[in-house]
């Protein structure tokens, strides 16, 4: 029993510095993967709570390598439950008001939302596994159990599907900007 | 890296930036996770329980043996209460609850269907008990919760807004006091008119499906002596008694 209270406290305190550090990091890249800041926290929230329940992960390193493989995982297979917490979350949590810099910048995180979603589950895995957690072609078909042609054939799609776009904001900002 | 692929890059990162900081609470997730290991560590013991009958009963009946004695090995032991509980808002109940005890037995009579408007229905419940009432401090006499899956929406105290009418404190009267074991105990308990967070009773009303009504208790002590440590004893119901 002191054993049992012993490792949860190491998980614990592992867990208080892993979401201190690398909290909102971690909202990030779920945010990326699914695109919907509550579904984010979800995705963090579960991933977590999975990572607490194995013996593997007991350092920050350790655990935050797992908890991304398992937020990785719950997108991919698409087999998120509709959980307690997500049944119950709206009478306990109450919406936030958007900042400033929120609507300044709502246009561009639009535009990039609304590329992200357009891409197929395994290009925007490819995608937000290169570009914003700076992996090989290697790791990333490592990590999605696909071989290196497979990844580069997504990454090359989906690089156009975004640039393309994004020169079009980049555009339309540029021309918005001399029109002021 | 190529221009197109750093702008994609800094794409990204300002994406993720609006996401927001992460609102969870690290305590609160470690909860989660022990009560996971709890929930799987109990469905080993079960599963190794079947496993183990399983065998027993198909030796038993190839080699014809009678050994009518042998029983499975019992599941995970419930959780004792050996502290003051706190029944917390948005939290699940602190311990596991069993539904039934020896010798002490807790039901709910009745809930109100159609209390009058702007007041929270009363709950009648019965604890019957091979000893009088006589508990601890650290002990639970007879408290009614509102649930939803599990989780806590009513029942701690919650300040009413200051526009309402309504009390936010329940009331509580007792049928015919005994001290004779074995006599059962009424008690009828007005539910909080203040729920938890968002949580009202008109919310409740017009979908009361994924709600329920608890009374929870830990078992009585003999006169003069100290409430014994006891599992968590709890009766439910939906509302209007279904």
């Amino acid at each position: 029993m002191a054993g049992t209270s012993k490792d949860g406290d190491a998980d614990g305190t592992a867990l208080a510095r892993l979401l201190a550090a690398r909290g909102t990091v971690l909202k990030g890249y779920a945010y990326l993967l699914c695109g919907d800041a509550s579904l984010a926290e979800d995705l963090v929230q579960e991933a977590l709570v999975r990572a607490l329940g194995t013996r593997r992960a007991r350092s920050v390193e350790h655990l935050e390598s797992y908890v991304r493989k398992a937020i990785l995982n719950l997108v991919m297979d698409g087999t998120r439950r509709r959980t307690r917490w997500l049944r119950v979350r709206p009478l306990f949590v109450m919406p936030t008001e958007p900042t400033g810099d929120e609507g300044s910048n709502a246009a561009v995180r639009l535009t990039v939302r609304d590329a992200l979603l357009g891409l197929s589950p395994r290009q925007r895995a490819c995608v937000v596994l290169r570009y914003y957690d700076d992996r090989s072609v290697t790791q990333i078909a490592e990590e999605l159990g696909c071989g290196e042609g497979t990844v580069k054939r997504h990454l090359h799609d989906a690089r156009r599907t975004l640039a393309d776009l994004l020169r079009e904001l980049d555009t339309t900002v540029e021309k918005v900007g001399h029109g002021a | 890296m190529e221009p197109e692929e750093a702008r994609i890059t800094d794409a990204l990162h300002e994406f993720a930036a609006g996401a927001g900081p992460l609102e969870l609470r690290a305590d609160d997730l470690a909860r989660a996770g022990r009560r996971r290991v709890r929930r799987r560590r109990a469905a080993i013991t079960t599963a190794a329980t079947l496993t183990v009958c399983a065998v027993v009963g198909t030796t038993v009946a190839v080699g014809g043996g009678t050994s009518g004695n042998e029983r499975p090995a019992a599941s995970a032991p419930p959780d004792i209460v050996r502290g003051p509980l706190n029944f917390e808002c948005g939290k699940p109940l602190p311990v596991r609850p069993v539904s039934a005890l020896p010798g002490t037995s807790l039901r709910i009579v009745s809930v109100e269907e159609n209390p009058p408007q702007r007041t929270a229905p009363q709950v009648a419940y019965e604890i019957r008990s091979a000893s009088p009432p006589n508990l601890g401090p650290a002990h639970v006499d007879g408290r009614a919760l509102i649930l939803r899956d599990g989780i806590i929406v009513g029942g701690p105290f919650v300040p009413s807004p200051p526009e309402s009418p309504m009390r936010a404190f329940s009331t509580k009267s007792f049928g015919p006091i005994t001290n004779m074991p074995g006599r059962a105990l009424q008690i009828t308990e007005g539910l909080p008119a203040t729920l938890c967070g968002t949580t009202t009773w008109s919310a409740i009303r017009a979908d009361p499906a994924p709600y329920r009504i608890a009374v929870v208790s830990t078992a009585y002590g003999e006169p003069g002596q100290p409430a014994p440590d006891s599992p968590l004893l709890i009766a439910e119901t939906g509302l209007g008694g279904r």
